[in-house]
């Protein structure tokens, strides 16, 4: 995962992990970090030390430079960095410290179930209700153990239109959460009329149609269409109205939070604000 | 010489024209911080207002700071002060310039360059550490910059770092740059301040070290600046896409955190593309995939054609995408290109009313049309005055020809070869650059400045009123507005006040420009600056008490950014990323780097005393300047009147009025009266009273005004 967390449809660099696989990754991440040897904490001080006692043994830098400053052939940086003497690696000689001897604690197993959603969260996806029923045993009392434990109190959750989600807060924003429970009930014109009323309400602006055709939404544009030209027959989307700024973008916005004039002059693009 | 934590200690002085090299303490101008400050202190004593630009005893003075090259993140900038030829009054300016010649400077073991004489031959200065000499640059004069940056690394080796004038300085072309080979530029005519030395280039390289005096606080500071207060470039705060961790991000999905999941760097050389994927904002590894410029500049087609992101020494934001741009090879143009900002903006403006072809991908020929020019602007040397060459240039190709030909006769402008404008050819921006950058024909007195263009073509004050998307002065002095009411109201206004040049300044634009929600960030700016001083988006109020206070804290800091040096695009910490912090920042933080690295206490009081102090010095020079140049030293009438357009833009709104940024006429004379009051400069002339210069130790600058007469 060196470029960004994998999410499926979100990322090119690797398919989602399925749910059992992404919790036995993590169990064997952890194995291989606890058989690594820790790395030395980097001590400034002591770097600091070595630093000057290389310099000592290189004294060489700066005949090197005298040699220079006497008009001689200048010396090509490799050939003379290939001449110094081995400095001592300071790092080399620490010996591994020996592998701690980790307490055996049984753990929970609700702890299991919040570490599930907390890495379902770092992969950006919230967790639904219907998706644990059909993977965990005994997931009414688990759920019940986890509410209860302060360790897990950082697993939240949020009604979709057809299920019950979980997230971490602590990997996992709460506006995030909603998006992505808007993404999972599926009902794009419903997502597009929440998110344009949002950021008509929150930021305030106006919602880009392409914002729906990015990340994490990846709407194709004849969806978005199909959506918003659905939307426009709907009662209760009245409020939603399309505007076209100076660049001839298409945007959508809410007459509950902007006026069609502000709305408009704010995605105006001004020139030169660059 | 006293050992110095930050300072280097020294300063190298040049001279041109007898050859002499010398070194002196440099610590008396520590009062000064350094760069700009310091080079203020010198040109004042040195080279004062009297002497033309081009006399031989001008100065040009490359200035670097304590934090230059000490390891502070965002530090590896350097300032060159000199002589406008092309702005109102020919007074002081500055060019300011990224990449990693700065802290060369600092590791050869100066704190700056003072560069007088003229040469009788081109040459270029090589600083090695404390052999310094002046070298034959005839065999690169009339060159190119890239051309001559390789030359001159082939004449001393690779660890160098080179910065040379293009063709534009050599022919004192008003719009000229002293370029290194990866689009760091320091512009506002410094190429013509060198050319008229003979000074081709520079090269510089630098073993020894910047002593700090704190290591650890350093390592410490800046552990928390990574994992607490960075953003994306201009510090913002919210990604451009939704990302999973964050709770907002830009609506508009154009902000300069670019990166997120699918932005790639389409265009490695193993053909394998990077992602630039999530980066949470703790996350210290992943800071460099933020801010993916190119598809802030160009949108998402940018990834085909983006190698990697380049930047300046120290920093881990890196905007200067990296580009290889393979559909100019079919012009015989180059293809490899490394920019930000200005240069890569606006060279469809050489266009007008054609209706650019795609290249290679759809949505790309603007993208490939800016870059074009941005190569041969940086190849000649040729800058952009924030956008007024492409501004002006647009004015001009768009006159019916019946008219351009008043201004620059049939035989030139029938030589203009405008079937491959018609047909969006890159070589044409290209040829045109070329004519401005060797001073050939009318058209180029483009290249002299948009004050030089307009005696030349006989057009009167009011041209620079109109709002016909072609102007974008705020004032009648040649230079443009740089983030100014449309982003921030009048404090945007009053700071572009200042300067002698676009005043380049960041503080406001990088939050309005992050993105975030408005009451975010008006908390955070209301909790740093008081109550009010921060408008919503096109919603503005009348003038009040912390929005005139914010704009003299924002001139007074970039003031210190380019003395210490700081980059001005990432520096203060205002905004934060992180939730925790309710999204503040820490304005603190640049104070505490100077302590940790200098030894000495400073707050961001001092700073901004210090800041403040420049402030005066630019005013008592721009005014002795006027005096001379513009017979009246009322800087009020004469350097800070606002230009109609400002005012009387949008006739469908009022000001103030939702939907709107223009300003009212009586709101911002209220305005500057309160400014001048409050930085201690009489409001009837705008120059700084002697009280206030006496207050800030700048006795022999009262006494010169008042033996000149001006106060
Ligand atoms: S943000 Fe850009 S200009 Fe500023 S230091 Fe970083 S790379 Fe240089």
């Amino acid at each position: 995962m060196l470029f960004g967390r994998r999410k499926k449809g979100f990322s090119t660099v690797a398919a989602v992990t399925d749910p059992k696989s992404a919790v036995e990754e993590l169990q064997a991440d952890e194995m291989a970090a606890k058989k690594k040897p820790k790395s030395p904490t980097f001590d400034i001080d002591s770097a600091a030390e070595a630093a000057r006692k290389a310099n000592e043994a290189g004294a060489s830098v700066e005949s090197a430079q005298e040699t220079m400053a006497a008009g001689e052939e200048k010396v090509d940086l490799f050939d003379f960095l290939a001449q110094q003497p081995d400095v001592e690696d300071q790092f080399a000689d620490i010996p591994a410290e020996p592998e701690e001897q980790e307490p055996e604690i049984q753990a929970p197993a609700h702890w299991k179930l919040a570490e599930y959603i907390r890495i379902r969260s770092a992969n950006a996806q919230v967790t639904g209700l219907i998706l644990l029923k059909s993977e965990v045993e005994g997931l009414e009392e688990l759920l019940e153990a986890m509410a209860a434990d302060e360790t897990c109190k950082d697993i939240a959750t949020r009604q979709g239109a057809k299920d019950l989600y979980y997230y971490s807060t602590a990997t996992m924003s709460d506006n995030y959460a909603m998006i992505d429970v808007l993404i999972q009930d599926d009902d794009l014109v419903s997502m597009m009329a929440q998110m344009v009323r949002f950021n008509a309400k929150t930021y305030p602006a106006a919602t880009p149609f392409f914002y729906f055709q990015r990340p994490p939404y990846n709407r194709s544009k004849a969806e978005v269409e199909q959506a918003w030209a659905a939307m426009q027959t709907m009662e209760q989307y009245q409020d939603i109205q399309e505007l076209t700024n100076n660049e001839n973008t298409r945007f959508l916005y809410s007459t509950q939070y902007l006026t069609p004039r502000y709305a408009k002059a704010i995605s105006d693009v001004d020139l030169f604000t660059d | 010489m006293a050992e110095t934590f930050g300072w280097a200690g020294k300063l190298l002085r040049v001279d041109l024209s007898t050859g002499s090299i010398t070194t002196e303490d440099s610590a008396k101008y520590q009062e000064y911080i350094g760069g700009m400050g310091m080079a203020y202190r010198i040109m004042y004593d040195e080279a004062p207002m009297d002497l033309d630009p081009y006399d031989e005893k001008a100065l040009v003075i490359f200035g670097v700071g304590p934090l230059t090259g000490s390891g502070v993140p965002c530090s590896g900038r350097m300032n060159i002060t000199f002589r406008s030829t092309w702005s109102k009054g020919h007074s002081i300016v500055d060019a300011h310039m990224g990449g990693h010649i700065g802290p060369q400077l600092k590791y050869a073991g100066y704190d700056g360059i003072v560069v007088t004489g003229i040469s009788a031959k081109p040459v270029y200065l090589k600083i090695e550490d404390d052999k310094v000499s002046l070298e034959d640059a005839s065999a690169v004069w009339g060159k190119g910059t890239f051309e001559s940056n390789a030359w001159l690394i082939e004449q001393t080796g690779r660890e160098f770092e080179a910065a040379s004038i293009g063709p534009a300085g050599e022919n004192l072309m008003d719009y000229s740059t002293l370029n290194t080979s990866f689009g760091n530029a320091g512009g506002a005519g410094v190429g013509a301040a060198l050319g008229n030395k003979k000074l081709k280039g520079i090269v510089i390289r630098g073993t020894g070290t910047v002593k700090v005096a704190d290591p650890k606080k350093v390592l410490e500071l800046s552990s928390y600046m990574m994992g607490n207060l960075i953003g994306g470039n201009n510090n913002h705060n919210v990604p451009a896409l939704p990302q999973s961790w964050a709770e907002f991000s830009a609506v508009s999905g154009k902000n300069r955190w670019s990166g997120a999941p699918g932005r790639v760097w389409g265009h490695t050389p193993d053909g394998e593309e990077i992602d630039a994927g999530e980066q949470p904002y703790n996350d210290i590894n992943k800071i460099a995939y933020r801010c993916l410029k190119g598809v802030f500049d160009f949108g998402e087609v940018a990834s085909n054609y983006i190698i990697k992101s380049g930047g300046c020494q120290s920093c881990p934001i890196r905007c200067y995408t990296q580009y290889e741009i393979d559909p100019l090879a079919e012009y015989d143009l180059p293809i490899h290109n490394s920019n930000t900002c200005m240069p890569v903006l606006y060279g469809n403006y050489a266009y007008p009313g054609v209706e650019l072809k795609d290249f290679k991908y759809e949505g790309d020929a603007k993208m490939v049309i800016n870059l074009a020019w941005s190569h041969a602007v940086d190849d000649m040397g040729l800058w952009d005055n924030y956008g007024n060459i492409n501004r002006d240039l647009k004015w001009f190709l768009s006159l019916p020809r019946e008219e351009a030909v008043g201004y620059i006769g049939e035989e030139e402008y029938d030589s203009l070869p405008w079937d491959w404008m018609h047909d969006g050819d890159p070589r044409w921006e290209v040829e045109i650059i070329r004519r401005l950058a060797m001073g050939e024909g009318k058209l180029s007195v483009i290249a002299k400045g948009t004050l030089a263009m307009m005696e030349a073509f006989g057009l009167p004050k009011e041209w620079l009123d109109r709002a016909d998307g072609t102007n974008s002065n705020l004032m009648y002095c040649g230079f443009p507005n740089h983030h100014g009411p449309a982003e921030a109201w009048q404090t945007g206004m009053l700071y572009n006040m200042f300067y002698n040049r676009d005043c380049m300044i960041h503080e406001i634009v990088c939050e309005t420009g992050s993105g975030a929600p408005y009451e975010v960030t008006k908390k955070v700016m209301e909790d740093f600056f008081g109550e009010g001083c921060y408008d919503k988006s096109k919603a503005y109020t009348p003038i009040n008490e912390n929005k005139v206070k914010l704009a003299i804290y924002c001139a007074a800091d970039k003031n210190f950014h380019d003395s210490s040096t700081l980059c001005n695009w990432m520096w203060p910490m205002t905004q934060s990323p992180s939730k925790e912090r309710d999204y503040h920042g820490d304005l603190d933080l640049q104070a505490d780097f100077m302590t940790a690295v200098t030894g000495k206490t400073y707050t961001q009081d001092d700073l901004q005393e210090f800041g403040k102090k420049i402030l005066h010095m630019l005013r008592v020079m721009t005014a002795i300047s006027f005096k001379l140049n513009c017979d009246s030293a009322n800087l009020r009438t004469e350097h800070d009147a606002i230009t109609g357009w400002v005012f009387d833009k949008e006739p469908d709104f009022k000001p103030f009025e939702e939907g709107t940024t223009k300003l009212d006429r009586e709101d911002m004379k209220k305005a500057m009266d309160m400014m001048y009051t409050e930085l201690g400069w009489d409001v009837e002339t705008g120059i700084p009273t002697a009280e206030t210069l006496k207050a800030y130790g700048l006795e022999d600058m009262a006494k010169d005004l008042a033996d000149r007469g001006i106060i």
